[in-house]
């Protein structure tokens, strides 16, 4: 729960807790089960949702914990430099908290993730698996190939499951999925506001429910929810720095809030699991395939995604969006991509005058005393900063 | 950051060759079997295209591992593989330490690939000569691909990204093929020079030849005594990756052909006539490249065989249909796609790493497996829980052997030396209970 002085939290996070509260089988899921369909899970942000969607299955993201628990089960199949969030995910599937499952997808250009499918496949009994390949390199290419995985998978889907996805299925979901893109932008948008409704942790928790619920009942709780934002004007007096959370895949909303708490505000979480999710929408045209196509290779790219600079740029651009005083780039153990990136991240921050921080640790903590040591440094520095530049404005410099 | 101009320390590169001319000298005096000169001999050719390549006029290429280099040659560049050249330096001259710490310094964290880290420590620390192109390559290996790009960054030089689809289907493959026409009009363009499609197709000629002889020493290996020498299969991996398609590279395995043929018709191990074979392995991934003398150590303390490598050199057997030099281009792309590392790292383990490995137990006669777990290696280790349980239901034991591939300092040869020596009781008990078996 996030709480803070002088805050007015909003009525429908209640309802979002509750979502999260019985992750991953959570009620909407459980309906859907009981209404006698099939539910699938997906693996990272470059698995096309609309088209499992649009087979009648419900895609739901596989996500590790929301909070830091011991990893004991999954560190008996994984190597100790493995990466934290799959061993996260893989503890509760050991768990049998992912039993629901009949689907297994995994449309990831990160190794690690690759090799979590793998251990999935060798040791889970779900009945139907499927690996979405794709170039992460920006360019016709990766979208012509992206194009081609899509007729495959497409095409494997209705064989295992005896179904025809029709274009104008497709086009119905692509849709709904737009549509909640709209509304999460819209919510996002109003955290660029110097009162901001939400906390970046709030923001998560958020998107840790729409991850893994039907995107119907979804935006009506995103709808509602985005009104009541609308009306809420939050004071955070105590928060005036302003912050950009950037790196791996992070759920664990009371690691930000944490964070959150040594005297800062998340205004924008530009992680998979936040904007990176919502951002371009899919063109609803003539040829469905090809637009979802388009928008999975060209939109707010991971860090896998060359050329680097597409990201940088636009991870610079969003900064500023969001008028953000310094970024927190945390580096999930063992990320590789954003390891070997994380210099020139730096470095490019520090072109626009806006200072980066690099975290590293593993998925899912909820921060520690030498993590609060670095961010109240950190944000320190930063307050040096603002105040120097005030001085500096007072004095007419 | 500490970023040394290129060339600006060739006196590490001088001291490299120095001691490759050593090392051939000292072969030429205590001569081993063939192919181990043949195999240094084409090392120092490497090295010394590389070091002069400038002098005669010619454009020097850093790329990734597995980045298709008969397009180099066939171009008339001079390539050079980053891991086996930046990193190689650091290794031979034992200067990981500097280069680690120039890395750490730059702000690579742990968490990246020791191997690969290592490359961009040695391009901080000017250890190279002046690159001219570099290409970065991803076959599955996020640190091989990013540390090229970080060389490339770091000194503003021009930069191709290619990547090889995950995944195992036509349709990668046809990607892959359209992304070679791509990288040879960048080439093209940023050198000024055509493709000499001519010399292409010769090199896809020699591959085939290289195939061939590859595909007869796979047979011979199934023999008792084993007729190759345990370290053999990490010169064929490097000379595989470092030289495709050229003379050179043909040279090296047509020695390697003859002689384990010769071995095989003789019926002796490499190591003689007295040389007693105890026990034969499976080796799983790289072994640790600062320390080849384990598996010397290995092969004459324990009269330990390496038999099969599942993850390294064997080429796929329905290549031969498709190893075709009037189709370079597509040759190249089933070449490089159905490569056993690149193949285990860039498809799913129920596809080819699982059914690769189980598939030489029976018929190369396997005691048991060594897993080569590099620490920071992002691909490699992260699937040994899944091989450890499929063989184990074939009784076939693992031993995983933590390492680092290119830092001596994560774990030492006498704590690997200790494990190996446990492992041979293990072996015994498994063939003791495989024999009772049998009855």
């Amino acid at each position: 729960m996030t709480s803070s002085k002088n805050q007015q939290e909003m009525e429908t996070l209640a309802e979002i807790r509750e979502i999260n509260a019985s992750f991953p089988y959570n009620k909407y899921v459980k309906e859907w089960k009981e209404g006698g369909k099939k539910v699938i899970g997906w693996v990272c942000n470059y698995t096309p949702e609309e088209l499992i969607y649009a087979a009648g299955l419900l895609p739901v993201r596989v996500m590790g914990g929301f909070e830091e628990f011991p990893l004991d089960k999954a560190n008996a199949y994984f190597y100790p430099t493995s990466c934290s969030t799959m061993r996260s995910c893989f503890q509760i599937a050991l768990d049998h908290r992912y039993d629901f499952l009949d689907g297994f997808v995994m449309g990831s250009p990160c190794e690690h993730a690759r090799r979590f499918y793998d251990i999935w496949t060798y040791w889970m009994k779900t009945p139907f698996y499927y690996p979405v390949g794709l170039l992460f390199i920006y360019g016709d290419e990766s979208v012509r190939h992206y194009h081609d995985g899509l007729l495959d998978f497409k095409s494997k889907l209705e064989e295992f499951y005896g179904v025809k996805i029709t274009d104008d299925a497709l086009r119905e979901a692509i849709r709904l999925y737009n549509r909640t893109r709209e509304l999460l932008r819209e919510l996002d948008d109003l955290r660029k506001s110097d009162h901001p409704p939400i906390s970046g942790a709030e923001a998560m928790e958020i998107m840790n429910a729409c991850l893994a619920t039907p995107k119907e009942q979804f935006n009506k709780i995103l709808e509602k929810l985005l009104e009541e934002a609308k009306s809420t004007r939050r004071n955070w007096e105590d928060k005036e720095i302003r912050l950009m959370f950037s790196g791996s895949m992070w759920n664990n909303y009371n690691f930000l809030k944490f964070i959150e708490d040594q005297g800062c505000l998340i205004v924008v979480n530009e992680i998979c699991t936040g904007l990176r999710y919502w951002s371009h929408l899919v063109e609803v045209g003539s040829a469905p395939l090809e637009a979802l196509a388009h928008r999975y290779i060209t939109r707010f790219p991971c860090n896998h995604f060359y050329p680097w600079e597409q990201r940088m740029d636009r991870m610079v651009e969003t900064a500023k969006a969001y008028h953000v005083d310094g970024v927190v780039n945390n580096l999930v153990r063992y990320c590789v991509a954003l390891g070997f990136m994380r210099p020139l991240i730096k470095e490019r921050f520090a072109k626009d005058g806006i200072p980066c921080y690099d975290l590293e640790q593993m998925y899912g903590a909820r921060g520690s005393g030498q993590v609060k040591t670095r961010i109240q440094a950190f944000l320190e520095m930063i307050g040096f900063s603002k105040e120097g530049q005030e001085a500096l404005f007072t004095q007419g410099g | 950051m500490i970023l040394e101009p290129m060339g600006s320390h060739m006196e590490n590169f001088d001291g490299l060759i120095k001691t490759l001319e050593g090392m051939i000298e000292h072969r030429k005096k205590k001569p081993t079997v063939p192919s181990s000169l043949a195999f240094y001999e084409s090392q120092l050719e490497y090295y010394k295209e590389i070091r002069y390549a400038h002098d005669q006029g010619k454009l020097f290429v850093l790329h990734s591992a597995f980045a298709p280099a008969e397009i180099f040659f066939a171009m008339g560049l001079v390539p050079a593989h980053a891991s086996f050249s930046l990193g190689a330096m650091a290794q031979v001259l034992k200067k990981q330490p500097e280069c680690l710490e120039a890395a750490h310094r730059y702000g690579l964290p742990w968490e990246t690939c020791g191997a690969h880290r290592l490359v961009v420590g040695a391009a901080l620390l000017g250890f190279t000569p002046h690159v001219d192109l570099c290409v970065s390559y991803h076959f599955g290996c996020t640190s091989a691909a990013t540390s090229v790009v970080n060389v490339a960054k770091l000194y503003d030089l021009p930069i191709f990204y290619l990547q090889l689809p995950y995944g195992y289907r036509e349709y990668d493959i046809r990607s892959y093929v359209r992304q070679l026409e791509l990288l040879i009009a960048w080439l093209e363009k940023q050198t000024g020079r055509k493709m000499d499609w001519d010399r292409l197709k010769e090199a896809v000629k020699i591959e085939k030849q290289i195939y061939e002889y590859e595909r007869e020493i796979e047979e011979l290996r199934g023999c008792v005594p084993s007729p190759v020498k345990h370290r053999s299969f990490m010169e064929q991996y490097q000379t595989d990756m470092m030289m495709p398609g050229t003379p050179t590279g043909l040279h090296y395995y047509k020695t390697v052909r003859d002689e384990v043929k010769d071995f095989a018709e003789r019926g002796i191990h490499p190591l003689g006539p007295n040389h007693k074979e105890r026990y034969r392995v499976i080796s799983c991934f790289m072994p640790p490249n600062w320390c080849r003398s384990l598996m010397d150590w290995m092969e004459e303390e324990h009269g330990i065989s390496s038999v099969a490598e599942p993850h390294m050199n064997e080429w796929s057997a329905w290549l031969a249909d498709r190893i075709d030099p009037d189709k370079p281009l597509e040759s190249l792309a089933v070449k490089y796609q159905s490569h056993l590392i690149v193949r285990q790292l860039c498809s799913p383990l129920l596809i080819n790493q699982l059914p690769d490995t189980l598939k030489h137990i029976e018929k190369r006669k396997a005691d048991g497996a060594i897993y080569y777990a590099s620490v920071t290696c992002n691909t490699s280790p992260h699937l040994l829980t899944c091989l450890k349980n499929a063989l184990e239901k074939e009784k076939v034991p693992l031993l995983i052997l933590d390492n680092d591939v290119l830092d001596p300092a994560y774990a030492s040869e006498s704590e690997m030396r200790e494990r190996v020596d446990a492992f041979v009781e293990i072996m015994d008990v498994y063939k003791e209970k495989r024999a009772t078996e049998k009855g």
